[in-house]
């Protein structure tokens, strides 16, 4: 019986291995179309012209908890960006630090009497702030509420069609706004545009620019490009045609406010906010027959700094995995729904079945195929064959990436960089992988049984 | 049973083993050979750079052409050539960009770039359309033309542009009837090609097509009126709020209006039920209106919507005799909360 139950676990196994990795190779085969066809289209933007009459103006959304030491420098660079009509407004989430002192000082902040309109509800604000020296910064000092209830009390806030979340911490291209807003004026069905998210380890950065774009010395970070690479270039670019992206990175990405509000704005009950967000709004706008476009730039248009220790990868992946358990359970009724399209009947069930259930499955493979070879119901070598099989399917994914990256920005200009990126590329199979499958079971465990949440700390270098 | 499972599960792991492997080997080679690719690139890029940037300087300085022009442009550079010219096209005007235009015909590419027009490749057409463009290539007018009713945008659009560059008035003629025709044009595009084309060219035949368009098309149409500065905006924008019954129409119409003239109709259109119309109404009360508007919008700032209330407001601030204290006097005299917010704002915005 044992070896029966043995048997049939293997084949369930090996069918899960084979559909993840035909529907990854699929994914690669959208994504480097899309990559090409959007290499082809970059000229439209830039050779017949767009006015600066014509882009509609931005709110810039930044919602700031305990940055006292980053807080004036990613908002001296957000004043660099090369856009027409912007304005941007702050929220300190009642932060514990001085952030709200530093930007008092260094902005010359005086109190403002704003009527604002208080559509999404949120903690209460304090007080509303306007720069001196910059009329198009406002501040808005409220009760910590989590970063949800900063994004809300910003949404109320602002005062143009579009708004734009940016992480505090990010560094933004300077024509990063004018990349993901084009979207909006090529398609007027646009909804949510989000930009491709970049890690900035091992860069050089200065004055809140990056001026070289290099590779980390460190491991965990190095593997993490590969991982970032993965995941925008044909993860996001291959969703993107069909209209089913499911995620727009909350470090960077610009909403039609009406829409947003129109859905309830943020959750606040939630960990992963930004994707909780995407889904609701397929959910909603499918469901009220809108036609609609959730649009995916992959230019790299925003630099994050990623955790270079353990402990902090460890918080961010799990924080991760229950984000994304929280927006797959909170918008159920998506899945293999015809009415939702693509949506519905493919990117959900991908998300359901290889995204949430997959550090499961892998782990608990891992585990059988172990409990399997020590009862001498494997042999070595069929053992060490299906870890080499695993492993090489691993490595093509991320090469892939790495390919996409080569056909179209090759960010990483010197030779040595695309060497470490392909070395990262196959030692992240080996420890790196199963690792954050352990930390993604955590994640899996913690939203399960409903653990308290918070911002999310990390440790930061500062670029 | 359990031989046999063991053995396909060998077998077909073997056999995805080798798919997987030969991937991985191919996947790298392809990107070594982009990389590859991208030095000889840069290397070639580099190599012409120091040969053509000197022709260019000398041709738009002073016409002076060198021997460069006996040169035969090999196939493989000729795309490089055309993207520094081009980009050298859109710096320059006048003598300089005639100097460069002359250069370019002597050099063949007139009947070079035609030969790229008829291609089916996008990236050729779209080469030639745009050098065909800053050469004023008279002769190939009737195949850019063609290119207006292509399928892809990109290419529309460019041939439009390219026509521009050519004749801007003989394109105007051709180009705004497509324009009503070409729904996946984007706006924005088609605001920017008619920009170029200039204000006198493009005023007379738009207003003349904006009176007897669908109504569905004439908000956007209107924009268009004031992107590109058009001097018949306002008596235009004057009969239209007299006929409209498109809520959409008549908003554009009060938001981008600079006709003093319609204030009876700004009047009307500030109880209008749609929230849009009664906020541009505002708008239009604050630049034309006198003292006898003052009570409209005050009563405006009572409004249910938050942008009626605070383009009222921001009305009330920019009429010109009213300062600071009158202001304060008017906010001071309202009891509705929301009102009395709004006004404070605008005044502290003011300050």
């Amino acid at each position: 019986m044992l070896v029966n139950l043995f048997e049939y676990t293997q084949w369930v196994f090996l069918l899960y291995f084979i559909g993840l990795n035909c529907s990854y190779m699929l994914l690669n085969v959208a994504a480097i179309y899309s990559v090409s066809k959007y290499m082809d289209d970059k000229t439209l933007t830039t050779i017949p012209g767009i006015d600066s009459d014509i882009m509609p103006p931005v709110s810039l959304i930044v919602p700031a908890y305990n940055e006292q030491n980053t807080i004036t420098q990613s908002i001296y660079a957000l004043l660099q960006l090369e856009y027409p009509e912007y304005e941007i407004v702050v929220i300190n989430d009642g932060s514990s630090d001085e952030t709200l002192a530093t930007l008092k000082k260094d902005f010359k902040l005086v109190a403002f009497p704003e009527a604002y309109r208080k559509r999404l509800d949120t903690q209460k604000i304090e007080r509303i702030y306007v720069s001196k020296n910059y009329p198009t910064i406002r501040v808005i000092d409220k009760h910590n509420g989590g970063k949800s209830d900063a994004l809300n009390a910003g949404i109320n806030i602002s005062r143009f069609p579009l708004v734009c979340i940016v992480d505090a911490d990010s560094i933004l291209q300077r024509e990063s706004l004018k990349r993901v807003v084009q979207p909006f004026l090529f398609d007027s069905r646009t909804v949510v545009s989000g930009g491709t998210v970049r890690i900035i380890n091992g860069s050089t950065v200065e004055r809140g620019h990056i001026v070289e774009v290099s590779t980390p010395n460190k491991i965990i970070p190095l593997i993490q490009i590969v991982e970032y690479l993965r995941a925008f270039l044909f993860g996001r670019l291959g969703w993107s045609p069909l209209n089913a992206l499911l995620i727009v990175s909350g470090a960077f990405g610009v909403f039609h406010k009406e829409t947003l509000i129109s859905v309830g704005g943020y959750k606040t009950n939630t960990i992963g906010e930004d994707m909780e967000l995407i889904v609701r709004i397929h959910r909603k706008l499918r469901k009220a027959k809108k036609d609609y476009r959730i649009t995916f730039v992959p230019d790299p248009v925003c630099w994050t700094e990623a955790p270079e220790d353990l402990s902090s990868l460890a918080n961010q992946r799990i924080r991760w995995q229950r984000g994304l358990c929280e927006s797959l359970f909170l918008n159920m009724s998506l899945f293999m729904n015809p009415r939702a399209g693509a949506v519905g009947m493919l990117a959900f069930p991908f998300m359901l079945f290889f995204e949430w259930a997959g550090p499961i499955i892998e782990i608990f493979g891992f585990i059988i195929i172990i409990i399997g070879y020590s009862m001498g119901m494997i042999d070595t070598n069929v053992f060490l064959l299906l870890l080499f099989v695993a492993t090489l399917f691993g490595m093509m994914l991320s090469i892939t990436a790495l390919l996409l990256e080569e056909m179209s920005f090759h960010m990483y200009q010197k030779p040595s960089d695309l060497l470490r990126l392909f070395i990262a590329a196959i030692i992240e199979n080996f420890g790196y992988r199963q690792l954050n499958s352990v930390f993604r079971i955590i994640g899996f465990y913690q939203w399960f049984f409903n653990t308290k949440r918070s911002w999310g700390a990390m440790k930061r270098k500062g670029a | 049973m359990f031989d046999t499972n063991i053995s396909e599960i060998t077998g077909f792991a073997i056999q995805a083993g080798k798919l997987a492997f030969g991937l991985v080997i191919l996947l790298t080679i392809q990107v070594c050979i982009y990389r590859v690719k991208l030095i000889f690139l840069n290397k070639r890029k580099h190599y012409l750079k120091l040969k053509w940037r000197p022709f260019i300087s000398n041709t738009i300085c002073s016409g002076e052409t060198l021997d460069i022009v006996n040169t035969h442009i090999h196939k493989r550079d000729f795309y490089y050539v055309l993207e520094e010219i081009n980009y050298v096209f859109s710096a320059i005007r006048g003598k300089e960009s005639d100097r460069l235009r002359e250069a370019c015909l002597a050099l063949g590419f007139h009947d070079r770039l035609f030969k790229l027009l008829r291609s089916n490749n996008i990236r050729k057409k779209l080469y030639a359309l745009i050098s065909l463009g800053n050469i004023h290539a008279h002769q190939s007018w009737d195949e850019i033309e063609n290119n207006l009713y292509h399928k892809q945008i990109i290419i529309s659009l460019t041939a439009a542009r390219s026509l521009v560059q050519i004749d801007a008035e003989k394109a105007i003629t051709t180009i705004l009837p497509i324009v009503l025709t070409r729904d996946d044009w984007p706006w924005a595009n088609v605001a920017h090609i008619l920009k170029m084309a200039g204000p006198d060219r493009v005023c007379k035949p738009l207003s003349e097509m904006i009176q007897t368009m669908p109504v569905s098309m004439q908000a956007t149409f209107l924009r268009l009126f004031e992107i590109i500065r058009c001097e018949e905006l306002s008596p235009i924008t004057k009969l239209i709020l007299d006929d409209t019954t498109d809520d959409k129409v008549a908003s554009v119409c009060l938001h981008i209006t600079q006709d003093p003239g319609i204030l009876p109709q700004a009047r009307k259109y500030a109880n209008h039920e749609r929230w849009h119309v009664r906020m541009h109404a505002a708008t239009a009360l604050g630049r034309f209106g006198g003292e006898p508007e003052i009570e409209i919008l005050t009563l405006l700032l009572k409004d249910r919507e938050w942008w009626v209330r605070y383009r009222s407001a921001q009305a009330l601030a920019s009429m010109p005799f009213l300062n600071i204290q009158n202001l304060e006097v008017i906010r001071d005299s309202i009891n509705d909360k929301f009102a009395k917010d709004i006004l404070n704002q605008v005044i502290t915005e003011k300050r």
